[in-house]
């Protein structure tokens, strides 16, 4: 047995060994590979923009999607010019897809990976107009450990199954972080989600409240005021509260209202202080703030009103 | 004799490979947050970054650091007018900077505050400028907290420049969790860096207080990255300290060799294993040459 | 004394009063400028303006484009992102020769904030635009500029 153990642990090091000499070997071919990489991608996305531009109705021909990593560069530059520009032809986009099979590949390198590659290939997916029954297929994900799986999972099953959209945020199980819910709104401004915010302000689901407040604050929509301000009275979530009196903030509307105090008293020191700050750089005057915070406030926002006037006089 | 070789291989073995896994995992976190970097410009989670620059005075490194693209962020350089008046005119003149009233709030003992200068122009408006009798680096950290506007403060010293996606990649990691979740963000690559939340400053008195000690483990993240680089080579003392280092390893291997061959045998592979996975993880974190702020040309490794 | 009226002919060219031809002045090519440090924006512009009668040149970041900027006058500067004009110094009124419209500065950007717009408008900027972006509309906007300028 003690003759055994220094052989095995010998034996681990020698194959630890030349597993990490063939991930370095690896990297350097992708290194070196970065330049071809970069020269098919550049075909790729001037024969997609000749397409989506002269409004073509067939497929262009890709070339070269036999080479190894030729369908993920195709992919990923779909994907891009997707993400950075709008009104391109959905059809010929999804006669793309369909035509290089570019959802079922994905959908493979999906149950082949896992972590934070699965999580990719999902929001590649997520961002590519594809067949409504891929909404089932990815649909197992919703429920990962990671994250990033299953947000970006929800979001290829609402992309790719529009009508079940509300559906399937409502049974979300974790609340939208900020950058989730931006994430939303990107496919919504694309208008690839028809979504109406007064009944997501509205419905007793955390995450369609928090996905309507985000509506509300990035388009500016004034009219919202009275739902913003009934969430900011008598919503559970004390995130979601302060997101909406901040969107309030943010729009630079009235705020001296009795709810607004009210959620405003029950604040956690910090949050306080940070709401402070924001009214103060925002432009709020001191009666203003006078009027929601206490007395033993006061100094303190002053001096930071103080140190904004001067900005504000120069605007 | 083997035991003592054994536990030595395995110790270095084990840390190799405890630093290789939380990169390689960093490094497709980052491949799938990168697109992710438009959104995020416009602060959706209203996450506010205060950049708090100590001992800069190149106006390179200031533009640098206000090159970032995103909403909720500035930059509080504090500087001695009375020590370096060409360095503090060149800036206000630069940006067009002036006088604005300031009072302290009595969040932090700060002393020593002349004056603080906001730009006229609006797209200046990121820079703040405080004038302030030098002293130690807590005592400027904490007088730029003192004039901060955000949430979350990151200490900035001479020759430390921002690569692209840096604040966006701070931002999406405090952002996973919900407000005031995460109080401390580090960097342990490239030039070390650690953002931390404002109250966690507030809380330990200071920058000279430690901040960074008193924030519950459970509160803090690290990013297995460079987000900051700097572009002086390492000092002598650190490159004597390494070549001593793997003296002590050589010699260690050699005397295993004369007592027991599987020692030997067991420290050799382990050396190569590390030496292996520092290989890889330098190639992992090498910055291309393009993406190198201000590049000229120096060596591309960071760590 | 009957001066000769020179004679136009068919393809444009004039004959003079010394009976030797004048060769019409070459047209100048409108001459655009893509200013991006990601590749790929970089590209995407470039073929969508491709088919346009203008000569594209790319740079990749804010010196680069200081540098081929006075190398030779474009007629007009698209920037894909709005960095170079907040980060200090004046790149509008530096880039432009004084007494000059041109070049014609656009910014395309992912930030969305009032603040971004006013400051981008208060540099010079002429045009402000936001990803994610029309290629159409952008195409049509810089035919149009095209057009004015001719």
């Amino acid at each position: 047995m003690t003759a055994t153990l220094p052989m095995l642990w010998i034996a681990t090091l020698i194959a630890g060994s030349l597993l990490l000499a063939g991930g370095l070997a690896a990297e350097r071919l992708r290194q070196r590979r970065r330049g071809r990489d970069a020269v098919l991608r550049a075909k790729y996305l001037h024969i997609l923009t000749v397409a989506l531009l002269s409004e073509r109705r067939t497929p262009p021909r890709f070339p070269l999607l036999d080479r190894p990593g030729a369908r993920a560069i195709l992919v990923e530059t779909l994907v891009e010019t997707i993400r950075a520009t709008y009104g391109p032809d959905d059809e010929l986009v999804r006669r793309i897809v369909a035509e290089y099979g570019l959802d079922r590949w994905l959908l493979q390198r999906i149950r082949r990976s896992g972590g934070y590659r699965r999580a990719r290939y999902l929001a590649q997916l997520a961002h590519l107009p594809v067949a409504p029954e891929i909404a089932f297929r990815v649909a197992g994900h919703i429920s990962s450990r990671n994250r990033y799986v299953r947000f970006y999972a929800l979001l290829a099953r609402i992309t790719a199954d529009p009508a079940e959209a509300l559906h399937a945020i409502a049974s979300y199980p974790t609340p939208f972080t900020a950058t989730e819910t931006a994430e939303i709104l990107s496919v919504l401004r694309r208008g690839m989600l028809p979504i109406a915010y007064v009944p997501l302000l509205e419905s007793p689901v955390e995450n369609l409240r928090r996905l309507g407040v985000a509506i509300v604050r990035q388009f500016g929509i004034e009219e919202a005021e009275m739902q913003l301000l009934r969430i900011v009275d008598t919503d559970p979530s004390p995130e979601l509260a302060f997101e909406a009196l901040d969107t309030l903030r943010a729009m630079q509307l009235p705020l001296c209202r009795r709810e607004i105090a009210g959620r405003i008293a029950r604040l956690d020191p910090s949050l306080r202080k940070t709401l402070l700050r924001r009214m103060a750089a925002g432009g709020y005057a001191p009666h203003v703030l006078q009027r929601l915070f206490g007395a033993h406030e006061r100094p303190y926002y002053e001096a930071l009103v103080q140190s904004y006037k001067c900005t504000l006089a120069c605007r | 004799m083997p035991i003592v070789g054994f536990v030595l291989s395995f110790c270095m073995v084990a840390t190799a490979t405890a630093l290789l896994v939380p990169i390689l995992r960093e490094r497709r976190k980052s491949r799938l947050l990168a697109p992710m970097r438009g959104l995020a410009c416009d602060a959706p989670g209203g996450i506010g970054i205060s950049v708090l620059c100590c001992g800069v005075y190149d106006p390179e490194q200031i533009r640098n650091l206000l090159s970032v693209e995103y909403a909720d962020y500035e930059v509080i350089a504090v500087l001695d007018a009375a020590r370096y008046p060409e360095e503090f005119a060149a800036l206000v003149s630069d940006y067009r900077m002036i006088r604005v009233e300031w009072t302290p709030t009595g969040e932090l003992a700060v002393e020593g505050i002349r004056s603080i200068g906001r730009s006229r122009k609006r797209r200046f408006r990121r820079l703040v400028l405080v004038n302030r009798a030098a002293d130690t680096a807590a005592g400027d950290f904490d007088a730029a907290a003192a004039v901060a506007a955000y949430d979350y403060l990151l200490p900035v010293e001479a020759d430390r420049w921002l690569l692209p996606g840096a604040i966006e990649r701070l931002v999406a990691e405090a952002g996973e969790a919900p407000d005031g979740t995460v109080m401390s963000i580090r960097s342990p690559f490239g030039a070390p860096m650690r953002l931390l939340a404002r109250e966690a400053v507030i809380a330990a008195g200071g920058y000279a207080g430690r901040p960074e000690r008193t924030v519950p483990r459970k509160r803090r993240r690290t990013i297995w990255r460079p987000l900051m680089i700097r572009r002086e080579k390492p000092s002598r003392l650190r490159r004597a300290a390494i070549a001593a280092l793997l003296l002590l390893l050589a010699a260690g291997i050699v005397w295993a060799a004369a007592t027991d061959r599987r020692s030997a045998a067991m420290l050799s592979l382990a050396t190569v294993y590390v030496a292996l996975a520092a290989t890889y993880v330098r190639s992992l974190c090498r910055i291309p040459q393009k993406r190198r702020p201000n590049a000229s040309g120096a060596g591309g490794f960071l760590m | 004394m009957r001066q000769k009226k020179s004679k136009r002919l068919p393809s444009g060219m004039v004959l003079g009063g010394g009976r030797q031809p004048m060769l019409p002045a070459p047209k100048r090519m409108n001459r655009i400028l893509i200013v991006s440090d990601e590749e790929f924006l970089r590209d995407l512009m470039r073929f969508s303006l491709a088919d346009l009668p203008v000569e594209i040149r790319c740079a990749a970041g804010a010196d680069e484009m200081r540098r081929c900027c006075r190398r030779g006058l474009f007629d007009l500067v698209i920037v894909l992102h709005a960095a170079p004009f907040l980060c200090g110094g004046d790149p509008v009124r530096e880039l432009r020769p004084a007494g000059l419209r041109r070049p014609v500065f656009y910014v395309v950007t992912w930030q969305q904030s009032e603040h971004t717009v006013l400051s981008l408008l208060e540099c010079g900027v002429d045009q402000y635009l936001t990803f994610p972006l029309s290629l159409r509309r952008l195409r049509a906007k810089v035919a149009a500029e095209i057009a004015r300028r001719s």
